[in-house]
């Protein structure tokens, strides 16, 4: 008869498995040199319980796991076959929790459920999740290109609907106060979105190659309505143009068309050059000699921002620079940059081209330029906001 | 599909560290259990002096015995190795002299 399952002797301690106390009496029993201590039943009774419930096996023997004690759980066997390599389980993970101090290593492990355990509430859930994910995931993308869609075909109507609109920026003489041109700025009144800034649609054309024919309809359209300011009063109307405008016979001719038919001297008109990152000089300074009979003038928009402005100003034949207004906005706030304002005026004031100083907006900006440069020329709030052609005639007859 | 995948994957990964997290406490339980009885079975093993004043199985002796195993709730029964050949030991640990190594 087996009085116990398993015996190990720990040196001060001998601790016996499952011996027999009695007959129905089941129980561990430590020995010491001086007591038999028996183990309470209920002192490993919960790490059952949960065994039960989670699944888990738990392995407990010395460090090295050479000689193991006892066992918790219902698939010990798996445990120890896989503890000691007999056998492999891609989904059974194991951990190790060991004490050198008493020489003990409890290793447990348990089989991690592919498909939950096939638990129907689980995938339940998680199909119902992503179904839900997936449906506000279409929603959104739908959302997104359908606003940008609508936006596109908004604007593409707009232009079909000539339902652009345009506002001119007085340009001023800094010491004479007097206005000399205007720049024409378009302006997009959606009847349900709104006043649609030219920081959204200018990108929107150039992503989707309608640049030109905002230009077109600049040309056309904006001069049609100044030309009766024009004709009475002698300033210049500046456009933005872009450097492949320039180079466009669709855009040349309909310039020449449009001036033709609304009897403006081409003297009158100022194409200010943008964008010009991704344009070959060589073949802006061949399109513009094409313009020299009309006497249309050009300018350098944008001066002092993005890059190669110097080696353009000294290869086009332009009559005009504009400052922009980042470098107007550095007069009197920031003091380090003042050495670099200083070489500039020197520079424009040895420059034989009329200077325009964009967004001018404060007295001090204003007094600067006056005691600087005094004959150069500005646009900007400090002199007038952008005004329609009304309010440009009212201004010039006052 | 693709979101029922990424969610399943999801799912398992939550699980996967839930369940990983759940058996390594459940280790150090166990761990901690062991060397808490362990420990026990030392401490009781030092107070041996005490019981010595009395003779085996005396009325003194097991009211002492009784008294210094309450604290230690791991601990079922004490019987001294002098007394598992006497009637106490029939009395309280029964075959415990059998299995006595």
């Amino acid at each position: 008869m087996n009085l116990y399952r398993n015996k190990v002797n720990r040196g001060s301690y001998v601790w016996v498995f499952d011996a027999q106390i009695e007959e129905n009496i089941i129980a561990d029993v430590l020995y010491t040199n001086n007591f038999a201590i028996t183990v309470s039943p209920f002192a490993f009774q919960r790490f059952w319980q949960e065994a039960e419930q989670m699944n888990f096996s738990a392995i407990v023997g010395d460090f090295n796991h050479k000689n193991h004690f006892f066992k918790i759980g219902n698939k010990t066997d798996l445990l120890e076959a896989i503890e000691h390599h007999k056998t492999y389980l891609f989904n059974y993970m194991t951990t190790r929790s060991c004490s050198m101090y008493e020489d003990i290593c409890v290793i447990t492990g348990t089989e991690f459920p592919i498909l939950f355990n096939n638990d129907p509430y689980i995938l339940a859930f998680l199909i119902s999740i992503s179904i839900i994910i997936g449906f506000l995931n279409s929603a959104l993308y739908i959302s997104i290109t359908g606003k940008n869609q609508s936006l596109l075909s908004r604007f593409e109507s707009a232009i079909l609907n000539k339902d652009f609109n345009f506002v001119y920026q007085p340009i001023y003489n800094v010491e004479t106060h007097r206005v000399t041109g205007v720049e024409a700025l378009i302006r997009w009144n959606d009847s349900h979105m709104g006043s649609i800034g030219p920081d959204i649609f200018i990108p929107l054309a150039e992503k989707n190659g309608l640049i030109n024919k905002i230009s077109l309809y600049v040309v056309e359209h904006a001069l049609a309505e100044f030309a009766p300011i024009l004709h009475r009063y002698n300033i210049i109307l500046s456009i933005n143009v872009n450097c492949s405008d320039i180079c466009d016979d669709t855009f040349r001719a309909k310039l020449f068309t449009t001036l033709e038919r609304e009897k403006i001297p081409g003297n009158l008109i100022m194409l200010e050059i943008t964008e010009r990152q991704n344009a070959s000089i060589e073949e802006i300074k061949k399109a513009m000699l094409s313009y020299k009979d009309s006497g249309i003038r050009f300018a350098l928009d944008d001066f002092g921002t993005g890059y190669s402005n110097l080696n353009w100003l000294s290869l086009l034949d332009v009559e005009e620079i504009k400052i922009d207004k980042s470098l107007i906005d550095c007069i009197g706030t920031e003091p380090s940059v003042n050495p670099v304002l200083s070489g500039l005026i020197g520079m424009l004031n040895k420059m034989p081209k009329l200077v325009v100083f964009e967004g001018v907006e404060t007295e001090t900006q204003y007094r600067f330029l006056l005691d600087n440069i005094p004959d150069c020329y500005a646009q900007g709030w400090y002199f007038s906001k952008p005004l329609k052609s009304e309010e440009i005639s009212s201004l010039l007859m006052s | 599909m693709f979101t029922i995948v990424l969610c399943y994957g999801l799912g398992s990964g939550i699980y996967y560290y839930y369940l990983h997290e759940k058996i390594e406490n459940y280790a150090d339980s166990i761990l901690s259990r062991s060397d808490s009885l362990i420990k026990q079975v030392q401490l009781i093993d030092g107070l041996r002096d005490e019981f010595s004043v009395y003779p085996p199985c005396s009325e003194q002796y097991l009211h002492q015995l009784r008294k210094r195993l309450w604290p230690y709730p791991l601990i079922k029964d004490i019987v001294p190795m002098s007394a598992i050949s006497t009637l106490s030991a029939l009395r309280s640990g029964g075959r415990l002299a059998l299995l006595f190594p």
